[in-house]
């Protein structure tokens, strides 16, 4: 009896350490998953908005030591989503009326400079067109000379309800226009919420704007905003979509500081940066990498707005070709709530980044860009930060180089057109930041990557005197900006 | 004495009827025959088969043998042998019945005789019965004492001696055919036994026609009988079923006229409800009896038409000749009380314990209240802390408790028909966790419960009852109140039960409560305490309704019962019959590619888990890793307890059950992992796996069983011998286990309250806006939208929130082998459609019966903004407000039945009802209803034909088809199982009501 209970004893213990151990040999169950995939909607009709060009903010008085005012420059819109790809046309709107009728246009009355060419309307397209769309387009103009002085890029963009624009200031000496246009056939009202380094601004009865169906707005917003050295706004509206940049530009005395488009910027706790070029002191030749001093003509600040009711704690990293770091003095950012706050990114050594950004709550960046060319003035290109895609083209019409970032290793197609529609395609391969130059006589990029992807098109332009700089971030192809995944439960 | 030779006494025909029951009586009984001093002049013997007796043995006895092979009982063996042996015609004044197990005694028949040959009109003598073994004589029967419907007065005790009691009786009602003796002609007057009742009621029936025509019935207690009863059967319940028909005839036979019909109406129903009485005090044998007896009196009615007829034909007394005999309900109710008070004195007076003995009693009695209070005040305490930030008005829901407002009528409403009103519908089984929730939920119906309260009250007093049950099921072992308290709270503040109750894992709940029940029904029903066996069955069943892997364990434990266990086999596997049966439905919709997930499927919302039972023991999901060395050591304390007990001989088995059941924990927890059960409802859309806790429930079980087991008497011993290593060890477990009393416990409060975002939620009190909720009462529903960074999720309610039954297992199982449903699909490109202002999208959208659109006010401002920029901009979209439910559209004129031109149709969840008027051309009747075979729609009577590929059911409605509409789903096989689900339920459930077996006599 004692053996026999001794025996059962061992017998129990021996098969519950048998199971135990073989836990450790029993294979490992394999995770799966059945990810919610994006779709497409059917019967939508997406609107891509061409918001025009610069308007003229300063009536009188050029720097003395300038030559008269020239512009040049121009826009164009490719839509690659036929078998042939076409330059579209406002004013004939000839597709619409002919082949597709998936495919419609209306044009703004222009307000543009004279002799430069504005993309200034909506396209329409919806069906099949709207599924595979791989439409941009932009307006671009050259300054040479003058208080407009500078390269200033305008891209056209998909109508949203939302959009950050982050960048500039409204101090004595800068002129902000805000160009507001909406592609619907109803009137809506958009909201104006602007943010400043010691908090929010009022703008009183001026922060609700209504925009006419199918039409456009221009605000000055001078004497609107209350002076602050550094802005961002937020324009959103419940009511339906629309398109808006800030046209910005800065006169110090009488030469001219610099100009660029505010065009829109993410919004998040993860914000991704694409495209910051820190050229060498050397030459702005294409091998930005020659030297490791930069060029102190240029400089790099990073702006971050914190739209919401507390502290956000933010930490900031650049990526280069392979090699992400913890930007020096970028970790642990505090910003106010309602606060705008800017790290100067002085001190990078040359290259081409991508800067991300990381936050405890949502917020928005941008990245400002500025070249001085002495006495002819500085030129500014703000690069907003970006949501990542797969397909996404965008308007060059000057040499640049393109940069194309992405979290995880992948290859991306890149296909140039020039002018007359011909083609080039080269691969490249994304662990990083990968750059590839744009040579002058390419008008129109696209890329489709296999894992997303953040890209801009860094251009820079001689002018009179000087150079001019801006920044073409890439519109998304049509079905990456209305694609939307639907998880239905239960 | 006297003899013959002295008096001139009336013949005597002894009449005996041998059964094949009672054969092995008939010599005795014929050897007492002829003891008798003064004998019966003949004696005629019926057997059913010759054969079966030495018939010239008793041919050379003097006794005449007939055989009477087409006897069912004593009346139609008697007309037999009447016509077969001349009985009609010979010359013998009385008849004296005996059944071949009822032995008179040697005066028997000259008293009977005596007593008849005095007064003329009596007709019937009837002897004293006693047992059949007459040493000591043991009282059965002194005439019969009975209601007008034929209840007998339980006046005689089981082995109730006789002396002499009832000797002062004289007339009676009736008397029983054993003995009787009975005289001829009165017997003819009256038209003979009643061959329609035999053996049982037989007299009663003889008895009370008799007195309608006038004779007097009459006991002679002084003649006596021993009466083996071997109709009764030795499993009294047995023989119940025709007793109990017996008596209700007779009931029928002496009632008035007018109650006849509605006795016969009222029996069966009388039956169920004497059956569920039978099942409540744990008497199942009764009940096949109760049900036979209550149903058969429908076939009856010729019989009773029969029986009063002869009545009325021989009635010359008033009925009131007989009331005076008859006992009243209130002396039946006196005597049975009577009864119980002589038994429970009975018991007092063979219990007569010394003072000694009585202390100790009273002593035992108040340390394991102290045990209990305590235990239970801990686990309310721990409970409470636990529970505080949701504690109040509303439902617990979060994790994968989602909302739960049906009611039981919902419930039965989906159990009945086998569609399940969530989002568009599916057919579906109800849980069988909620089937078995059902009676309570029946029962609190009244009182406005729904399934969201009892789910939270189950949640907050999960801690408490788990204690509790476990403080009783330890008591098996040990009667040491402080172990029983330390090791009550261990099992019920183990660290599997906080993470089911952190994580809204109501079927771990589930499980992390009932088993300690389940050892301890497990463990008296092995000990043959029968009382337990309907609480095994019904916690064997929840358990395996929480987790369809008990669900084989259950059975095997029924297997091992049938060959192993003692008492009834039938019993046995009757334990498993419950949590079988309340899975038919289930079953029924199971498909062959479900079967090797489903046993480990379970209910609620899907939730991903933990899959590597190897890191268990690192307790990675600790919110408060610096402490998870108190939970690892009261781990090991309880480990080592458990294998000290297996070097102790106390209750080895039971510390071997114990071991068994932590290896088959483990075994579970790494098989588990490899079964993918439900898809979580979140954009990633991992395949969720089971949750580990429910093998290492089982396995904590097992180590507190062996820990309870082996601690038995461990004090005592150790108490006889020397100090030694067993003391040390003894010792340093014990205030290792003790130390893990507040260590578990303080461990879990304190990672729950570190928990940045808690699971557990209470729902808010205006989830939905009244023009919402309005539209749900009209059949609609609710689209609820919430915009976040990866993309919207939607969930279409048909009430205040994703209830409980949308997420069964089965459909959680076969989202992940089949994937969305086509509604799905179609419901998310309508809602892509709206977010990009497709003109089609209302349309889209009001084909799911989508009438409010809302987004609620917990979401993202900068998501919804834009979302409600997006829904703005679609036309067909009436935006209404926005308030403290969030904002929200509607769509208008929307109905769950759409048919051009029909404006009068009244939808419901299953069906539809309304009027429609003809039509020129032919149209679609379009369902916002899942497809499914089983749709039936009729106009005027005539049946639609079914149409289309749609994801939703439509019908073709022809040309001129006008009249009624009527839309149902109707699957007959599923109500028919739902049917049998719901009656298991409720058996089960009145079987396992905690009331004791009831002692009685033989009714």
């Amino acid at each position: 009896m004692r053996i026999r209970h001794m025996l059962s004893g061992a017998a129990v213990l021996a098969v519950t350490a048998a199971v135990t151990v073989s836990a450790w040999f029993v294979p490992s169950p394999v995770p799966q998953n059945r990810p919610v995939a994006e779709i497409m909607p059917e019967a939508a009709t997406l609107a891509l908005i061409c918001n025009g060009g610069v308007q003229r903010t300063v009536e009188a008085g050029v720097n003395v030591n300038a030559g008269s005012e020239t512009f040049g420059g121009g826009a164009g819109i490719l839509d690659l989503t036929a078998a042939n790809s076409t330059w579209l046309s406002f004013e004939d709107n000839a597709r619409a009326s002919t082949a597709d009728p998936d495919f419609a246009t209306i044009k703004f009355p222009s307000t543009g400079l004279a002799n430069v060419t504005y993309a200034d309307g909506v396209v329409y397209v919806r069906g099949n067109s709207g599924e595979t769309g791989r439409i941009a387009g932009s307006t671009l103009v050259r300054a040479d000379q003058g208080d407009l002085r500078g390269l200033i890029n305008n891209p056209c963009v998909w109508a949203d309800n939302s959009t950050w624009l982050v960048g500039s200031d409204s101090e004595v000496g800068t002129y902000n226009v805000l160009h507001l246009a909406n592609p619907m056939q109803t009137p809506i009202t958009v909201t104006i919420e602007a943010y400043s380094a010691t908090g929010k601004l009022d703008l009183g009865a001026n922060a609700t704007v209504n925009i006419p169906a199918q039409s456009r707005r221009e605000i000055r917003l001078d004497g609107l905003v209350d002076p602050a050295e550094r802005t961002a706004f937020h324009i959103s509206s419940v009511a339906g979509q629309f398109a808006a940049a800030i046209q910005s530009n800065s006169l110090d005395g009488f030469t001219p500081a610099g100009i660029d488009m505010l065009t829109s910027a993410d919004y998040g706790s993860s914000l991704v940066i694409p495209g910051v070029v820190i050229p060498a002191s050397a030459s702005h030749s294409a091998d930005t990498q020659s030297s490791s001093l930069a060029d102190p003509n240029t400089s790099a600040t990073l702006r971050l707005v914190n739209p919401t009711d507390s502290e956000v704690t933010v930490d900031v990293s650049t990526v280069a070709a392979t090699q992400s770091a913890d930007l020096p003095g970028g970790s642990d950012l505090r910003i106010a709530a309602n606060a705008v706050l800017d790290l100067s990114l002085t001190g990078l050594i040359p290259g081409t980044y991508t800067v991300q950004v990381e936050a405890s709550a949502d917020i928005s960046a941008a990245v400002m860009l500025s070249e001085s060319s002495g006495d002819a003035g500085t030129d500014v290109a703000w690069i907003a930060a970006q949501e990542p895609m797969f397909t996404a083209g965008a308007r060059v019409a000057v040499p640049g180089t393109l940069a194309v970032s992405s979290t995880e290793p992948t290859t991306a197609t890149v296909e140039m057109y020039t002018r007359s529609g011909d083609k080039t395609e080269e691969q490249i391969t994304v662990d990083g930041v990968a750059t590839l130059a744009v040579p002058a006589e390419i008008e129109y990029v696209w890329v489709d990557a296999q894992a997303p992807v953040v890209a801009n098109v860094y251009m820079r332009s001689k002018l009179a005197q000087g150079y001019g700089i801006a920044v073409a971030p890439l519109t998304a192809g049509a079905d990456q900006s209305v694609a939307t995944k639907v998880l239905v439960k239960p | 004495m006297e003899t013959r030779e002295h008096v001139n006494r009336e013949r005597v025909a002894a009449v005996v009827v041998a059964a094949q029951h009672d054969l092995s009586y008939l010599h005795a009984t014929l050897d007492a025959l002829e003891a008798q001093t003064h004998p019966a002049d003949e004696i005629i013997v019926g057997v059913s088969s010759l054969e079966s007796v030495a018939a010239q043995a008793l041919a050379d006895r003097g006794v005449t043998v007939v055989s009477v092979p087409e006897a069912r009982n004593f009346a139609t063996a008697l007309t037999e042998m009447w016509e077969k042996t001349g009985l009609a015609a010979n010359d013998s004044v009385w008849l004296w019945f005996l059944h071949a197990d009822s032995a008179p005694m040697p005066q028997a028949l000259d008293r009977l005789l005596r007593v008849g040959e005095n007064s003329p009109k009596t007709v019937a003598i009837g002897p004293k019965q006693i047992a059949w073994r007459d040493e000591p004589p043991t009282l059965l029967e002194v005439g019969i004492n009975a209601t007008r419907s034929a209840r007998r007065v339980p006046e005689i005790e089981r082995d109730e001696r006789d002396q002499g009691q009832l000797d002062s009786r004289s007339d009676v009602l009736a008397v029983g055919t054993a003995g009787m003796l009975v005289k001829k002609a009165a017997l003819v007057e009256v038209g003979g036994l009643n061959p329609d009742f035999g053996p049982f009621g037989d007299g009663l029936e003889l008895s009370r026609r008799l007195r309608h025509a006038g004779y007097r019935i009459v006991v002679e207690p002084t003649a006596i009988i021993r009466h083996a009863r071997a109709s009764l059967t030795k499993d009294l319940s047995d023989s119940f079923g025709a007793r109990r028909l017996a008596q209700l005839r007779n009931g029928m036979i002496a009632a008035p006229s007018w109650l006849v019909p509605l006795l016969w109406l009222w029996y069966p129903v009388l039956g169920v409800i004497r059956s569920l009485v039978r099942l409540l005090f744990k008497e199942p044998g009764y009940v096949k009896g109760e049900l036979v007896a209550g149903f058969g009196i429908w076939g009856s009615l010729g019989i009773v038409r029969k029986a009063r007829h002869q009545v009325r034909q021989v009635s010359a007394v008033p009925r009131s000749a007989l009331a005076d005999l008859e006992a009243t309900p209130a002396q039946v109710r006196y005597a049975k009380r009577e009864s119980a008070r002589s038994r429970s004195e009975a018991r007092a007076m063979a219990d007569q314990p010394g003072p000694l003995v009585l202390k100790a009693r009273a002593d035992l009695r108040r340390y394991t209240r102290r045990g209990a209070i305590i235990t239970i005040t801990f686990a309310v305490v721990i409970s409470i802390v636990f529970f505080l930030p949701v504690l109040g008005t509303g439902q617990i829901v979060g994790g994968s408790l989602a909302y739960g407002q049906s009611t039981a009528g919902d419930i039965w409403r989906a159990i009945y028909s086998g569609w399940i009103p969530s989002g568009d519908g599916y057919a579906g089984a109800v849980d069988p966790l909620w089937v078995l929730l059902l009676p309570i939920l029946t029962i609190g119906n009244i009182a406005g419960l729904t399934l969201g309260h009892l789910t939270s009250a189950i949640m907050v007093l999960a801690i408490p009852v788990t204690a509790y049950m476990a403080y009783r099921a330890i008591g098996i072992f040990t009667r040491q109140w402080v172990v029983r308290t330390v090791l009550a709270i261990l099992w019920a503040c183990n660290p599997f039960m906080f993470q089911a109750l952190a994580e809204g894992r109501f079927a771990g709940v589930i499980v992390a409560t009932l088993l300690p029940a389940a050892f301890l029904c497990l463990l008296k029903a092995w000990r043959n305490r029968w009382g337990y066996a309907g609480a095994l069955a019904l916690v064997l069943a929840l358990l395996s309704a929480a987790m369809p892997s008990f669900l084989i364990l259950t059975v095997v434990l029924s297997l091992i019962g049938v060959i192993r266990g003692h008492g009834s086999r039938l019993r046995w596997a009757a334990i498993a019959a419950p949590a079988i049966l309340v899975y038919l439905p289930v079953f029924y919709r199971l498909r062959a590619s479900d079967i090797p997930d489903f046993f480990f499927a379970t209910l609620g919302v899907p939730q991903t888990s933990f899959t590597d039972v190897r890191a268990i023991p690192g307790f990675e999901w600790s919110a408060e890793p610096n402490l998870n060395w108190l939970i690892i050591g009261a781990a090991l304390a309880l480990i080592c307890a458990a294998v000290f007990a297996l070097f102790r001989n106390t209750n080895a088995g039971i510390v071997r059950f114990g071991w068994l059941c932590v290896a088959l924990g483990i075994s579970w927890s790494i098989v588990a992992p490899h079964a993918g059960i439900g898809i979580a409802p979140d954009f990633a859309g991992d395949v969720t796996t089971p949750w580990l806790g429910f093998g290492l429930l089982l396995t904590w079980s097992g180590l507190i069983v062996c820990t309870a087991a082996g601690a038995d008497s461990l004090r005592t011993r150790l108490r006889r011998r020397n100090f030694g290593v067993a003391h040390v060890v003894a010792f340093s477990l014990s205030l290792l286990v003790l130390l893990a009393v507040p260590a578990m416990p303080a461990y879990y409060l304190i990672n729950h309250f570190q928990e940045e975002s808690p699971t557990l939620l209470r729902t808010s009190a205006d989830p939905l806006p009244a023009v919402a909720i309005e539209e749900q009462r009209k059949g609609n529903s609710v689209l609820v939208l919430n915009a976040e960074q990866d993309g919207i999720s939607a969930d279409l309610w048909r009430a205040e929130g994703a209830q409980l039954t949308d997420y069964s297992a089965l459909r959680n199982l076969r989202m992940v082998h089949e994937g969305h449903p086509k509604g799905h699909e179609h419901l998310a490109q309508a809602i892509a459609n709206a977010t990009a202002g497709s003109t089609e999208a209302s349309a889209q959208l009001a084909a799911h019966g989508v009438a409010v659109i809302l987004i609620p006010a917990t979401g993202s401002d900068r998501f919804d903004d834009a979302l409600q920029a997006q829904l703005s901009a679609v036309s067909g979209l009436e935006y209404v407000t926005a308030n403290e439910s969030g904002r929200f559209w509607r769509i208008p004129n929307v109905s769950r039945v759409m048919l051009d031109g029909a404006e009068d149709i009244q939808a419901r969840h299953t069906g539809a009802h309304g009027t429609v008027e003809a039509a020129l051309e032919d149209r679609v009747l379009s369902l916002a209803q899942k497809a499914d075979p089983h749709w039936r729609a009729r106009i005027g009577g005539s049946r639609l034909e079914p149409t289309g590929e749609a994801w939703n059911q439509q019908f073709t409605v022809p040309a001129n088809a006008a009249g009624v509409l009527r839309v149902e789903y109707r699957d007959w096989t599923v109500t028919s199982l739902g049917i049998v689900q719901v009656l298991t339920v409720l058996l089960t459930a009145v079987a396992a009501l905690p009331i004791r077996r009831r002692e009685g006599g033989i009714e």
